[in-house]
């Protein structure tokens, strides 16, 4: 139950992350007050054509743009607007948050998107409404059109009765029965596809359950009693499903909730399945409510089939230590056949007979597909629900049977000779390890250390590295110039800025020659800044380094420390909480090296996985910068940029970035070390997991989100550095204590956790 | 050699496990007998330095342990009571990971696991991870890696505990062959193992030793109305007569 209660708490969190356009402070909002004002909107279009409908969203598409470019160029520049108080009063029958916001120019830019986002979905929906009886014709133009073309002509070819099929089941649609609503409700939940995941691991959590007893030795106990069977077997049936209905109502009923909340509704649920976008393709004559009810009854059963199968599977090991293997391997296998097998090839019936197929339920009715069955077009959609119940029938029976009448004779299985087989290979390698080899080895293998790293490897790639940056034209051009210009100041500018004014014409000639007059009074600028501070002036555009670690990517710099320290988190906790959990402590600290020398390895270990969350997000962003800087400037002395003139030490930019990523890792190392404490005092693995979650990762992610005081309490800005470093362009060193903090911190919990190992304080309480 | 308890004194909260225990071991087996809670484990334990003590000293050849630290341990060999092991091991790994521990290396290593997981019965299973193995097993796993590095001091909580009668005989019989050089203290429930083997007894009851001397002496010591009639007395009795309520 704590595992459902966690993955429903992440599945809720993650739905509402997934309705954000940037996760920063101030999203959250942006996306409430943009969908309250998209209510109004649809409750504006409320009884008009749809033609009108498109009318209104580019109404309010208008509004967003021109207020936008008011408070970028102001009056002068011809805007709509003449004065503030005439912008806002107009935009406030809008989006009335762009008010509130007026002094913040980034937050109008992120909430423009956000604005422009919400509106652009209610226009694509009016798109679709409209041309939707056109679409249901063209399919029967298209049925009437090729059955007189040639190479569809061939009487009883796939092809041809493919088409009169579709043409067929598409009949008996009513093109003008849609109606308009506000779908993004429903539009956003059914986008969240993170829900199958969850829903999957949850079937797959009380499966493993079932297993229980063979992993702790008990399963022969329980074949003993009296109701140990049969009896036992079609209790469990009904826990399934029990705890498949539950699953359904937690990580679908409740994001589609939440989604109904923000969004205002799922609309009127009479209306055909057919008025929201997604469901275009759909053949099915349904209404919404009705597709609802279908679709929570169906996931419910797909549930129960899944969680059958797996069951059927993994109960006819007769070891059950092979558990997890095959049940990786049979989930792999089932995405591998979803993903790859072609929709028409004769293994078809494999894509679709599948896991995954079963809890993407949605797919089914949001496309249209049918596969060739020996010649003969049958609906995807058909077989699924057709199966459905033959299989369940099928995999409870094997199930029951196989709880009732499967003895425990275990370790006498082919799995468990593969195993002996490839464990004599291992072991000739194992046998020579050393004890960093195997700190190594148990971290990676035993503790699932792949896994994580792999699972943070993908997760990374996810992460942004730029602040938001939307310039006016004029500071377009002004950046491009400086970019131009980058390098040492030789003198050879003027005879660039003479060039530039010549070519200098079109209609952008003004702004140009403003940026031009700009771009010479900086290089000035440089060059006095720089004589007054014995450096080599050079002009290098701050905007660059503003966008990637200046103040403007505050919000991403701080949501990518704390990934690194949920990555750092991840890959240490299991560290000291696996020797615990295996009940080898007192052992352990028998030995001559089992204390010190087995510290520094678990060190070294913890060290490593802070070099893998390092690499996963930085190495990342900086190769990202790397692409997008001119590395000609990165000799350049870093006090060249604005923000940086007072930065307290001399040194090159690439010296700066030295600093920065080497702090990072250095920082990174802390945390592992506070995770290694937090792991040498958990009980288990998961203790540890949950644990370092909860004093580590939580209060980072929160300080992302835009909980200030969190960063009293959390590693994000030591680890982050970039805000540190930045405001020690002001010329103060104090801006350093987040790093003192961070390693005080650190250290502290590496010489704590190596006392409770080494002696001292005695393991009683930790063994 | 000598292993020497001086006035050790250890509390867990209100509960005294151990009270003002002295005691010297030399060279041989000593057998130790207690119902369960007379501070057997936890003897075993301050010894290997696992929990902290409340007072006293434990010194080797003169020795604070404590101060010796790991040169202590380097000539300890200890198998736990519990059947903590790593379950995703296979038995060489296992034996070899702890022989890493110990210090050893490269041939000797080799050498050393080979003939502690022969000596064991585990040679021709010691690919198969040790989760899969028996209790009894698992029990020959952890003395197994007790035994590497040539201890001098080597502690065994319950050795023979869940092993069947021939398996125990032969380890029995091990343990004997390797106390001429070492000291061997030995736990058990399994009273009759004690007398087969140990050259010296300490009956223990909340954590004071109650009487300690030779198998033979104890039970020639039994009171008269101890004595069994039935059958020839043994360190069974002796047992029921000191430690039984």
């Amino acid at each position: 139950m704590v595992l459902f209660a966690i993955m429903t708490v992440l599945c809720g969190v993650l739905f509402l992350a997934s309705l954000l356009t940037r996760i920063e402070p101030g999203a959250f909002g942006d996306m409430v007050a943009a969908q309250e004002a998209v209510q109004k909107l649809c409750s504006d279009c409320r009884g008009k054509s749809f033609e009108e409908i498109r009318a209104v969203c580019e109404e309010y598409e208008n509004a967003v743009i021109d207020y936008c470019i008011f408070l970028r160029r102001g009056a002068a520049e011809g805007g709509k607007y003449s004065s503030l108080s005439e912008a806002n009063e107009d935009i406030s029958n809008y989006f009335p948050r762009f008010v509130s916001l007026s002094d913040d120019s980034y937050a109008i830019g992120r909430f423009g998107w956000t604005a422009l986002d919400a509106v652009y979905e209610v226009r694509d929906l009016a798109l679709h409404l409209s041309d939707y009886a056109d679409y249901l014709d063209s399919i029967q133009e298209q049925a009437a059109r090729t059955a007189g073309v040639g190479i569809f002509q061939k009487k009883g070819g796939f092809s041809s009765k493919n088409i009169q099929k579709t043409a067929e089941d598409f009949a008996k649609l009513d093109g003008s029965g849609v109606s308009f609503a506000n779908n993004a409700s429903l539009e956003h939940w059914l986008a969240y596809e993170f829900a199958d995941y969850f829903f999957l691991a949850m079937i797959v959590i009380i499966v493993l359950a079932f297993l229980d007893e063979r992993r702790n030795g008990l399963w022969h106990a329980v074949r003993s009693c009296r109701k140990g069977r049969a009896s036992l077997g079609l209790t469990r049936l009904g826990i399934l499903a029990a705890g498949s209905v539950l699953a359904v109502f937690l990580v679908y009923l409740l994001p589609l909730l939440l989604s109904c909340a923000f969004s205002g509704g799922p609309g009127d649920l009479g209306r055909p399945i057919q008025s929201l976008e997604s469901f275009r393709r759909c053949s099915a004559a349904v209404s919404v409510g009705g597709w609802l009810a279908g679709y929570f009854f169906l996931k419910a059963l797909s549930g129960i089939v899944i969680g059958l199968l797996l069951w059927c599977v993994l109960g006819s090991l007769a070891n059950p230590q092979f558990s997890l293997g095959v049940l990786g391997a049979t989930l792999a296998g089932e995405y591998g056949l979803y993903r790859l097998v072609p929709v028409q090839s004769a293994a078809s019936v494999l894509k679709y007979l599948n896991i995954f197929s079963y809890i993407r339920i949605s797919e089914l009715y949001s496309n249209y597909f049918n596969i060739n069955l020996f010649g003969a077009p049958v609906s995807v959609r058909e077989i699924i629900l057709a199966s459905m119940p033959v299989l369940l029938a099928a995999f409870a029976f094997w199930a029951v049977l196989m709880q009732a009448k499967r003895r425990p004779e275990g370790n006498r299985d082919v799995l468990s000779r593969i195993a002996a087989v490839c464990n004599r290979f291992f072991d000739f390698f194992r046998s020579r390890f050393t004890v960093g080899g195997w700190e190594l080895y148990k971290t990676l293998v035993y503790e699932s250390g792949i896994l994580m790293a792999a699972a943070v490897v993908i997760f990374s790639g996810a992460l942004n590295f730029r602040g938001l940056n939307s310039p006016g034209n004029e500071v377009y051009m002004f950046s491009t110039y400086m970019r131009d210009l980058e390098g040492v100041i030789d003198g050879g500018e003027e005879d660039y800025f003479r060039r530039a004014r010549e070519s200098a014409d079109g209609y952008q000639a003004e702004d140009a020659l403003l940026a031009i007059d700009l771009v010479e009074a900086k290089v000035a600028e440089l060059k006095e800044r720089a004589e007054a501070g014995g450096y080599e002036p050079w002009v290098v555009y701050g905007g660059t380094y503003n966008l990637f670690y200046g103040s403007a990517a505050d919000s991403v710099q701080r949501l990518n420390a704390a990934a690194a320290i949920l990555f750092t988190v991840l890959l240490t906790a299991a560290v000291f909480a696996y020797e615990r959990q295996s009940g080898v402590t007192y052992m352990l600290r028998s030995m001559k090296r089992g204390r010190y020398v087995l510290f520094r390895r678990k060190a070294l270990a913890a060290v490593l996985a802070a070099a893998v969350a390092w690499a996963s997000v930085y190495l990342r962003e900086l190769y990202d910068f790397l692409n997008y800087c001119h590395p000609q400037t990165l000799g350049a002395p870093v006090q060249n940029i604005d923000e940086l003139s007072r930065f307290p030490l001399k040194m090159s930019i690439v010296q700066y970035l030295a600093v920065l990523y080497g702090m990072r890792f250095v920082m990174l190392c802390f945390v592992s070390f506070a995770v290694l404490l937090i792991s040498r005092l958990s009980r288990n693995v998961l203790g540890a997991y949950l644990a370092g979650t909860a004093v580590l990762a939580l209060p980072a992610l929160f300080l992302a989100l835009g909980f200030d005081e969190m960063k009293y309490v959390s590693f994000v800005l030591p680890v982050s550095s970039a805000e540190v470093l930045w405001k020690m362009g002001d010329g103060s060193l104090w801006h350093a204590l987040p790093w003192a903090a961070g390693a005080a911190a650190g250290t502290a919990a590496v010489l704590a956790a190596r006392r409770t190992w080494c002696g001292g304080l005695g393991p009683t309480a930790f063994a | 050699m000598e292993l020497k308890l001086e006035n050790i004194t250890k509390n867990y909260g209100s509960f005294t496990a151990l009270d003002h225990l002295s005691l010297t071991f030399e060279t041989g087996i000593c057998g130790i007998l207690g119902a369960n809670g007379a501070g057997k484990s936890t003897m075993m334990n301050l010894i290997t330095d696992n929990i902290k003590r409340d007072g006293g000293a434990i010194t080797f050849e003169g020795r604070e342990i404590l101060e010796m630290g790991d040169e202590f341990r380097a000539v300890l060999g200890y198998m736990p009571q519990q059947q903590g092991i790593y379950e995703r091991m296979t038995a060489l790994s296992f034996v070899t990971y702890m022989g890493r521990l110990k210090g050893l290396k490269g041939r000797v290593l080799q050498e050393q696991a080979e003939q502690v997981l022969r000596l064991t019965n585990l040679w021709d299973v010691r690919h198969k991870a040790v989760g899969q193995f028996s209790g009894g097993m698992k029990q020959r796993a952890l003395l197994a890696q007790a035994l590497l590095g040539d201890p001098k001091v080597l502690i065994l909580d319950e050795p023979t505990a869940g092993l069947d009668p021939r398996e125990r005989m032969r380890i029995r019989d091990f343990i004997k062959e390797l106390s001429k050089e070492r000291i061997v203290l030995l736990a058990t429930h399994i009273v009759s193992d004690i007398e087969t083997i140990a050259d010296k007894v300490i009956l223990m009851k909340k954590g004071k030793v109650v009487s300690m001397d030779t198998p033979a002496n104890l039970i020639a010591s039994l009171p008269e109305d101890w004595r069994p009639v039935a059958h020839v007395p043994s360190l069974e009795d002796v047992y029921l007569c000191y430690l039984g309520d």
